[in-house]
């Protein structure tokens, strides 16, 4: 097959219609707000529906009959590979399949099961993750590295395009954001659920937690005349750091190990072209705005620091298929990581093990 | 309405309309329901003026569901004089739409958003009222059988 995205490009050859003259005259006829609440709940249904694959998998896995772990040498390896002496967790889809937790440690793989979004515990001894999407909920997980010990924490409300949880740093809370329920905080001993931010009219997610102290920072996205869209900081005040502007969207917020800086990813509709997906840094106290990634073409997400600061784990969909990359804080020395297009593997949504 | 909105959308739609009706023909197949989502979420975007805070970003999600809408209602009863590019248009040339209409809506929806608009995959998710893990394997799914589709179509 010819590349998806050159053939895509030929929608572009398209002569679509002058429709401004009819919309300047034309009376609205149909609802109004994208997604109405009652609507996005019959969706979430239908996709539950649709979505039975995953939720048989997703039952198995509760039950404890889910794939069971495995370790092996990854398939892929390659020089890339062998280059990155670290570890990481991250989700797998294998030709379009459902989910799986994978963990590369030093280029080997082991295979923990069902789950997507995986985040590391402060100290490196579980990864929390999210699974059992469906009917506007999902749950929360913890497990093992080795995939022993997998349990599930809460179930709280899900929400279109929800995020990887947030351990506290002293690993005692795992914060979760909801959407229209905000920014929940989960327990780690007993799963007892407490919403940390909510304001009416707002919708919060992909929290992260600064590794020093107890502050929040989380995307929020409000109603008009609600102010205060964007990337924000809760500490002793709640506040924006980066602002939300027209056609821009913040997504997958990570605090680096220092403390110092957050890397996020930037969606920027353009008119002529894809929208440009964009690893930027900011401080804490939102100086110091800058974009990481060089290659204006380069499709880049999911950032996670490496346990010194120095360096981000990445996906980018350069060629379609997501593929993990890493490279230094900076920008520079972009080093790919997985390599399964070949076997139509999707590698995604990477967290790089702390002390690793 | 006040001319300023107007303006700035007359300026929003000249700048991306175009790129939004093709994106809307990829994932209803149907110029007439492509045209009619563009002009009713532009339509609906006047009428607020000033009250939508990021104009681009509500005008496609709008017209990405007011055309989910139609599908379902086209899917009930196929209205006559619809022009599908799955009938004997010259759109079908585009082998690539003939192939597209072969997916389900989700995957369609998913492929079109990210791989031709370039919205990140929760963008996507937020579009479509999904969820990133459902649009990931949507994507996954609907590039699979577009490849096998595409493929049948170059042999």
């Amino acid at each position: 097959m010819s590349d998806l995205d050159e053939r895509l490009r030929r929608l572009d050859r398209l002569d679509a219609p002058d429709l401004w003259n009819e919309i300047r005259t034309r009376e609205p006829t149909r609802g109004s707000e994208p997604w109405p609440r009652h609507r996005l709940a019959v969706a979430m249904l239908a996709l539950a529906v649709a979505a039975a694959g995953i939720a048989g998998a997703t039952w198995a896995f509760t039950r404890s009959t889910g794939p069971k772990p495995s370790s092996t040498p990854n398939p892929a390896a390659s020089p890339g590979v062998r280059a990155f002496q670290g570890t990481l967790a991250f989700q797998r889809s294998v030709d379009g399949g459902s989910f799986h937790l994978i963990v590369l440690d030093h280029g080997v793989e082991s295979d923990l099961g069902s789950g997507s979004e995986p985040a590391w515990s402060p100290d490196g001894s579980r990864i929390a993750f999210l699974w059992g999407y469906g009917q506007g909920q999902v749950s929360l997980y913890i497990v093992k590295p080795d995939g022993s010990g997998r349990r599930r924490l809460a179930t709280v409300g899900g929400f279109p395009g929800m995020g990887p949880p947030a351990w506290s740093s002293d690993g005692s809370t795992i914060a979760i954001g909801t959407g229209d329920q905000g920014i929940v905080i989960v327990s780690k001993s007993d799963g007892a659920t407490a919403v940390a931010v909510h304001r009416s009219g707002c919708r919060e997610f992909d929290p992260t937690r600064s590794p020093k102290d107890h502050r929040l920072t989380y995307v929020a996205q409000c109603d008009l005349g609600v102010p205060g869209s964007g990337v924000r900081v809760v500490g002793e005040h709640d506040r924006v750091i980066v602002p939300d502007q027209p056609g821009t969207s913040y997504h997958s917020l990570a605090w680096s190990p220092l403390g110092d800086v957050i890397a996020f990813q930037r969606s920027v509709v353009t008119a002529q072209g894809p929208a440009e997906n964009h690893l930027f840094l900011v401080a804490p106290d939102g100086s110091g705005l800058r974009d990481i990634t060089r290659d204006p073409t380069l499709q880049d997400g999911d950032p996670s620091w490496s346990p010194g600061g120095s360096r981000l784990a990445f996906e980018s969909a350069g060629k379609l298929y997501y593929q993990l990359w890493v490279m230094d804080a900076d920008g520079s020395h972009r080093v790919r990581v997985t390599f399964g297009e070949g076997q139509r593997i999707e590698d995604s949504a990477p967290a790089w093990r702390p002390g690793s | 309405m006040s001319e300023r909105s107007d303006a700035r959308l007359e300026e929003l739609y000249r700048a991306h309309g175009d790129r939004l009706w093709r994106a809307l023909l990829g994932y209803t197949g149907d110029r007439d329901i492509a045209s009619d989502s563009v002009a009713e979420a532009f339509a609906q975007a006047l009428r607020r003026g000033e009250a939508i805070q990021d104009p681009l970003r509500w005008i496609w999600r709008a017209a990405f569901r007011i055309a989910a809408g139609e599908l379902k209602t086209t899917r009930r009863s196929t209205a006559p004089g619809r022009t599908s590019v799955s009938d004997e248009s010259p759109d079908r040339r585009l082998d690539l739409l003939a192939a597209l209409s072969k997916l389900s809506t989700k995957q369609r929806g998913a492929v079109i958003l990210h791989h031709y608009a370039g919205y990140p995959v929760k963008e996507v998710a937020a579009t479509l009222g999904s969820t990133s893990a459902a649009v990931r394997v949507h994507l996954l799914r609907g590039r699979k059988r577009l490849r096998e589709l595409l493929e049948e179509h170059d042999v």
